[in-house]
């Protein structure tokens, strides 16, 4: 099993894959290297069909692959739903220890109650962090869930495992009278759901005083793309005034995620992508106009290998900063506005 | 008669191979049409200006040329390329660029966009065209709309150029050295035709007296002929071309080297460049990248492209090299040094921008700790 990217991950995938490939080619290719150098003979990944990129790695990697001499075994998953007999072909050749259908249902459940725990707890995390009172407390409280859940076998256990540590999280001295800023982050999902490769940017947000509302979890994305194929039809259909095309990747659910959030009263958003990030260049264009007609500020960040957290982390402080100022303003504004009776101003609820 | 509805055409659009098609239809439908004319300074100094900083050049280019439209025309002719082959689609930038052109020009144009996606077939092709010039045409929409559906039947059809700036052809005939190099351009038309952005490297190179082969000089049936080399069929229209182009002349022996121009930051060349440099390594030809953006300087084209010219003209012959390719990687637009850049005066605000001037270099420290 690949192991937490990391440095030595990166530099592999940077030296390998091509100069302007985005961050997800380089960081799986240099995965699947160190995976080979540990004695993985077959690759298990996934295919796709386009518009952006993604789907053609795997045939680009092959191809890098063997251009570096290690001529590994690629067993890449078409999306299943278009792709049903191809899937199942698959699975029956991976499946050595021919394990029954239904006892693979079985395998997988558990693994889903795990990654469904672990989102649970990251949610409350993100809730928790901008109230504590006692610095750290929370990051500390989420930590000890994630080892429970790790630790616990079978679903039963993990659902106790994931009770208990958001027990622990709720249980952290919070202060209930905080009215965080409150920032939604949008973007393409590699960058979304791997901190280390947006430089724990959710925590240094945490930090900040801010309350972070992810528009995907790793769970909402399977049962968006794997099981019903383009799964995240709310957040296309608020984008279609802006960008009525499929442009592949997350660019329709950047643009509409940020019309939901704008109207559910979000204080700001963040899209995150990887540099050269096709889909998110076109939201990024797209974004301005809606940033403007929803009265919401939008932060972008391309990220990549020489992305520098010194240098995102002020970027993160200007635009909390500027967000407070911005609350603060809004709710004075209403007050005013009651004492002397004017017609009130259409403040973001 | 009322005076006609002057249409204006973004210039990227006119060297796409395909632009006769709604040339016809509008010049039927009665509008009067005017390309918005060569790239400028000023047409790339617009294009920055209202498209964002990870846009490639193409995209910037098109944002300047609707720009440089701005209170000349009724309407700009921008169409939503989706798929034109059945097959491969355009980047998803092509899909989008209504969207982000409306989304900062929108209250200065106003875009005239059919949705020409031919999975869908002509008639919906068809119906997309007649749909956005509604209310608009004038007399002649009938015979329009009769000839509209052989037209966009032709789609599937590449026209040649009759815009290049140096002809392929008269590179050959006009009596170049027999024994000058034969290069293969690798590249978007919309990139290798634009005289400003790919700072003449055609016309250079036949001045060099190299013979220039370009994309389009490669037929259907040569582009056909390799597709078997590929376990998928690459996504995008244009990338699907050009890496076939690289792949054919590397299996015909047809050139001495190849010389792919890109844009920097290009999401489909990511993955194109790679394919054409491994295959151009395995058939030991020699392959230079030139990436380019509105930053890159001409000297640094220039001296690269005659060193590789240079390099090709030694060997008596040009014959190829066994193995050794001279792979010269490093994008020309002084990315990573300190450029004076005459178009972009904004430094790297922390966050990377393409053009590095005035980066803070500690910046860019390690990607990642590995918190505790
Ligand atoms: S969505 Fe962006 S990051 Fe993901 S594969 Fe496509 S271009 Fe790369
Ligand atoms: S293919 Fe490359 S150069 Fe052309 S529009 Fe897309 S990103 Fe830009």
């Amino acid at each position: 099993m690949p192991l937490e990217p990391t440095q030595r991950t990166l530099n592999l995938g940077t030296k390998y894959g091509p100069e302007f490939a985005c961050l997800p080619l380089k960081i799986t290719l240099g995965t699947y290297m160190e995976g080979i150098q540990r004695g993985a003979d077959t690759i298990v990944t996934s295919g796709g069909v386009g518009p952006c990129r993604a789907g053609y790695y795997s045939a680009l990697h092959k191809k890098i692959l063997s251009g570096v001499g290690c001529d590994v075994r690629m067993v890449v998953f078409e999306p299943p739903m278009s792709h049903k007999r191809d899937t199942l072909a698959k699975v029956k050749m991976l499946n050595s220890a021919h394990l029954s259908g239904l006892s693979i249902i079985e395998l997988l459940y558990p693994v889903y109650a795990e990654l469904l725990a672990l989102d649970h707890l990251e949610r409350a995390l993100r809730r928790a962090m901008p109230r504590e009172t006692v610095k750290g407390a929370s990051e500390a409280g989420y930590k000890k869930g994630v080892e429970m859940v790790f630790a616990a076998a079978g679903t039963r256990q993990i659902r106790e495992a994931e009770a208990e540590g958001l027990r622990l999280l709720r249980s952290t001295p919070q202060d209930e009278t905080a009215d965080p800023v409150r920032i939604g982050m949008v973007g393409e999902i590699y960058v979304l759901l791997e901190p280390a490769s947006n430089l724990y940017m959710e925590r240094v947000l945490g930090e900040l005083g801010a309350e972070v509302h992810k528009s995907m979890y790793l769970t909402n994305w399977i049962m968006g793309n794997v099981v019903v194929e383009g799964g995240g039809f709310s957040a296309r259909k608020a984008a279609a005034k802006y960008l009525p095309e499929m442009v592949g990747g997350h660019g329709q659910d950047s643009v509409g995620n940020t019309v939901i959030y704008a109207e559910q009263g979000l204080d700001g958003v963040i899209q995150l992508a990887p540099f050269t990030c096709i889909p998110e260049i076109v939201a990024k264009a797209v974004l301005a106009r809606v940033s403007e007609e929803h009265s919401i500020p939008v932060l972008s960040f391309f990220l990549d290998e020489q992305t520098g957290e010194a240098g995102m982390r002020t970027r993160l402080e200007a635009f909390v900063d500027m967000l407070k100022t911005r609350k603060a303003g809004a709710a004075r504004a209403v007050s005013a506005s009651r004492n002397n009776k004017r017609e009130p101003l259409r403040v973001i609820s | 008669m009322a005076s006609s509805l002057l249409i204006g055409i973004p210039q990227s659009l006119k060297y796409f191979g395909f632009s006769r098609v709604w040339e016809s239809f509008l010049a039927e439908s009665g509008f009067d049409l005017v390309y918005s004319g060569p790239t400028t300074k000023d047409v790339v100094d617009k294009g920055i200006e209202c498209s964002v900083s990870e846009a490639c050049l193409p995209v910037k280019l098109i944002h300047g040329e609707v720009a440089s439209l701005e209170g000349k025309v009724d309407r700009v002719f921008l169409p939503r390329l989706v798929n034109i082959s059945g097959t491969t689609v355009f980047c998803p930038k092509f899909l989008g660029m209504p969207d982000m052109v409306r989304a900062s020009l929108g209250n200065k144009v106003e875009l005239l966009s059919p949705r020409i996606d031919l999975r869908k077939g002509p008639r919906d092709v068809s119906r997309s065209f007649l749909e956005s010039v509604r209310g608009l045409g004038e007399g002649g929409m009938r015979a329009a709309r009769t000839r509209l559906r052989d037209l966009v039947a032709s789609l599937r059809i590449p026209q040649d150029f009759d815009a290049a700036p140096v002809a392929a052809a008269a590179t050959v005939a006009d009596g170049t050295p027999e024994d000058g190099p034969t290069i293969g351009v690798l590249g978007y038309p919309y990139l290798v035709e634009n005289e400003y952005a790919s700072m003449g490297l055609v016309r250079k190179l036949a001045g060099r007296g190299v013979r220039v082969l370009k994309v389009p000089d490669v037929s259907e049936a040569d582009l056909a002929s390799v597709s078997g080399e590929f376990d998928k069929q690459v996504f995008w229209y244009f990338s699907d071309r050009v890496v076939k182009a690289g792949y054919h002349w590397c299996r015909a022996g047809a050139v001495d080297g190849l010389i792919h121009l890109t844009a920097f930051g290009c999401g489909p060349d990511a993955i194109a460049d790679k394919l054409l440099e491994l295959e151009a390594r395995r058939s030991g030809l020699p392959y230079l990248t030139v990436s380019v953006d509105e930053c890159s300087g001409e000297a640094g084209v220039v001296t690269r492209v005659e060193a590789f010219v240079d390099m090709l003209t030694r060997v008596p012959g040009g014959q190829r090299y066994g193995g050794m390719n001279h792979n010269v990687e490093s994008d020309v637009s002084a990315y990573g040094a300190v450029s004076s850049c005459s178009h972009c005066a904004n430094g790297g605000n922390g966050e990377r921008s393409h053009c590095a001037a005035g980066t803070d270099a500690t910046d860019a420290q390690p990607w990642h700790q590995v918190r505790p």
